[in-house]
């Protein structure tokens, strides 16, 4: 088969581009809900939660406008749970039926790849080159891993904690710290991944997650040549 | 005012429980006088907030060896308090005089407090939606008063002042049962216990060896929810070392970018 190098190729699937927008979406509400009850140096989100609420609730003292705010924050952070949970169901059962086609696993198993695999950053991200990688680099599939395995801990210690009386006290207390520890990691890969993702090295990566989901042939030749060969073989 | 702090002292007491009839009692009035609840309705309707101070009993061997011990359940008003730490809701308070008290009124009743409490202390009511526990009969104390537990003691095995006060007290009688029973005596919570709690408001005097029998952890801690602080102190770290790694690689690539223009522009020259 013949490949015109001004073809388009399908980078992000429909479903794919729509569930990414909304998990933006459903992270800024799971944050700003999250950090006030997290830490009170973030208690002026509870505030401004509270406020417009206390008008019709009656409260007056600080004190008072500030347990309105959290008690709103817990109770958006759970709606969010629930819209994040009716969109992510189907998503995910979509997802695992193309397991196969996932690229997100590696190459190569084994020590050396790993190894190469942070040459190959080192090459991206420092050097500015293109090394021979498929459609993911070894950063962006362990972002992948991390962040799939840590929305998975986050919805179970959640439902935990939304579902109290099912559980022991030592498990809720378990439930609350993984809870709030992996909130951190994430947020911590957030700013890294959001970082790169709207990068101008990741020009096309960003337009195809947003707008057309495509990229051209050309473009995955000089850049993902792991990539471009499967292509090229199918 | 200063810091006051309670000593109950195993060793003098009788078991009468006027201490924890005396604290039910000042609990209905508070009742009364707070919730708005009629008088006899106060006095008669047991709710679970009244108890502040309860009796735990655990019998350890078998008869004729059989040995019962009734542990004192109460809040230890941790220098520390972790409930105070974990509420999100700004509920709990620490008051000068180190009592560590729950504003109801404010609380939403997530039960955070539970999680955090190592003495498993905080109890939650379904019907109020609200947790509560000993306040250390702060408005009594701060009008001169004793707490209601401490006023209803007969034999003086409870006793409260200030932290000099209470430990010359306790320095004393502690001399006075070692040389009695020739054995090791503790003031449970008169120094730090670890970083978890601090110091306590609430000394024990007990026997040293049983403080097991009597369930007084060495290191009353929650493990869960001593790496959840230990996450939240690290965040900041972690999230200004990821924004100082972005901005600075950002800074990187635009050097590395204007070296490669210039190049590039060299070449074609
Ligand atoms: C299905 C998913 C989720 C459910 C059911 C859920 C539920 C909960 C519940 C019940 C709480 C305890 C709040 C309370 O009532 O006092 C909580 C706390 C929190 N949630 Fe979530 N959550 C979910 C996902 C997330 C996500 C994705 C994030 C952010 C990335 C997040 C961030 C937080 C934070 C920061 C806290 C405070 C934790 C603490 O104080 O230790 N949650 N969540």
């Amino acid at each position: 088969m013949t490949h015109n190098t001004n073809q388009k190729i399908e980078v992000f699937n429909q479903i794919i581009i729509w569930y990414h927008k909304h998990i933006i979406h459903f992270m800024i509400f799971f944050i700003i809900t999250g950090l006030p009850i997290l830490s009170n140096k973030f208690s002026f989100l509870a505030y401004i939660f509270g406020i417009p609420v206390s008008l019709f609730a009656g409260a007056n003292t600080s004190a008072e406008i500030l347990s309105i705010g959290i008690q709103v924050a817990r109770i958006f952070h759970r709606v969010t749970a629930l819209f994040f949970l009716l969109t992510t169901i189907p998503f995910v059962i979509v997802m695992l039926k193309d397991i196969s086609s996932w690229q997100i696993w590696p190459e190569k198993w084994g020590i050396k790849p790993f190894f190469n695999g942070f040459s190959d950053l080192y090459k991206t991200y420092i050097k500015f080159e293109h090394p021979e990688i498929g459609k993911y680099n070894m950063g962006q599939k362990l972002f992948a891993w991390f962040i799939i395995f840590s929305m998975i801990v986050m919805t179970i210690t959640g439902l935990m904690l939304t579902f109290r009386d099912s559980y022991t006290l030592e498990a809720l207390q378990w439930a609350k710290s993984l809870h709030g520890t992996f909130f951190i990691l994430i947020i911590f890969f957030l700013i890294i991944h959001m970082y790169i993702g709207t990068h101008p090295i990741n020009r096309c990566g960003l337009k195809a997650i947003f707008r057309t989901g495509e990229a051209d042939l050309e473009h995955i030749k000089e850049k993902h040549p792991k990539w471009y060969k499967k292509i090229v073989k199918s | 005012m200063s810091k006051n702090i309670i000593c109950y002292d195993s060793m003098s007491c009788i078991r009468c429980y006027a201490c924890m009839t005396n604290c039910a009692i000042e609990n209905s009035t508070r009742q009364f006088r707070d919730k708005g609840y009629k008088y006899e309705a106060s006095v008669n309707e047991p709710k679970e907030s009244k108890f502040y101070l309860t009796p735990l009993t655990y019998e350890y061997g078998k008869y004729p060896e059989a040995q019962k011990i009734t542990k004192f359940h109460h809040c230890n008003h941790c220098e520390n308090a972790p409930c105070k730490q974990i509420c999100p809701a700004g509920a709990i308070e620490q008051r000068k005089s180190g009592a560590v008290v729950i504003h109801e009124n404010v609380c939403v009743g997530c039960r955070s407090c539970i999680d955090a409490c190592p003495y498993n202390v905080p109890k939650y009511s379904k019907e109020t939606n609200k947790t509560s526990k000993c306040i250390l009969c702060h408005d009594r104390i701060e009008n001169g008063l004793k707490q209601a537990c401490v006023e209803g003691c007969p034999t003086g095995a409870l006793f409260s002042g200030s932290i000099q006060e209470v430990e010359q007290e306790i320095v004393k009688r502690i001399a006075i049962y070692k040389d009695t029973y020739n054995e090791e005596f503790v003031a449970y919570g008169l120094d730090k216990i670890n970083n978890y709690v601090g110091k306590l408001g609430w000394v024990t005097i007990i026997p040293k060896k049983e403080m097991n029998l009597y369930k007084l952890p060495e290191n009353p801690r929650s493990n869960a929810i001593a790496l959840r602080n230990f996450a939240k102190a690290s965040a900041p770290f972690l999230i200004g070392g990821a924004l100082a790694a972005t901005a600075g690689h950002f800074i990187y690539w635009l050097a590395k970018r204007k070296e490669v223009v210039a190049e590039k522009e060299h070449k074609e020259e």
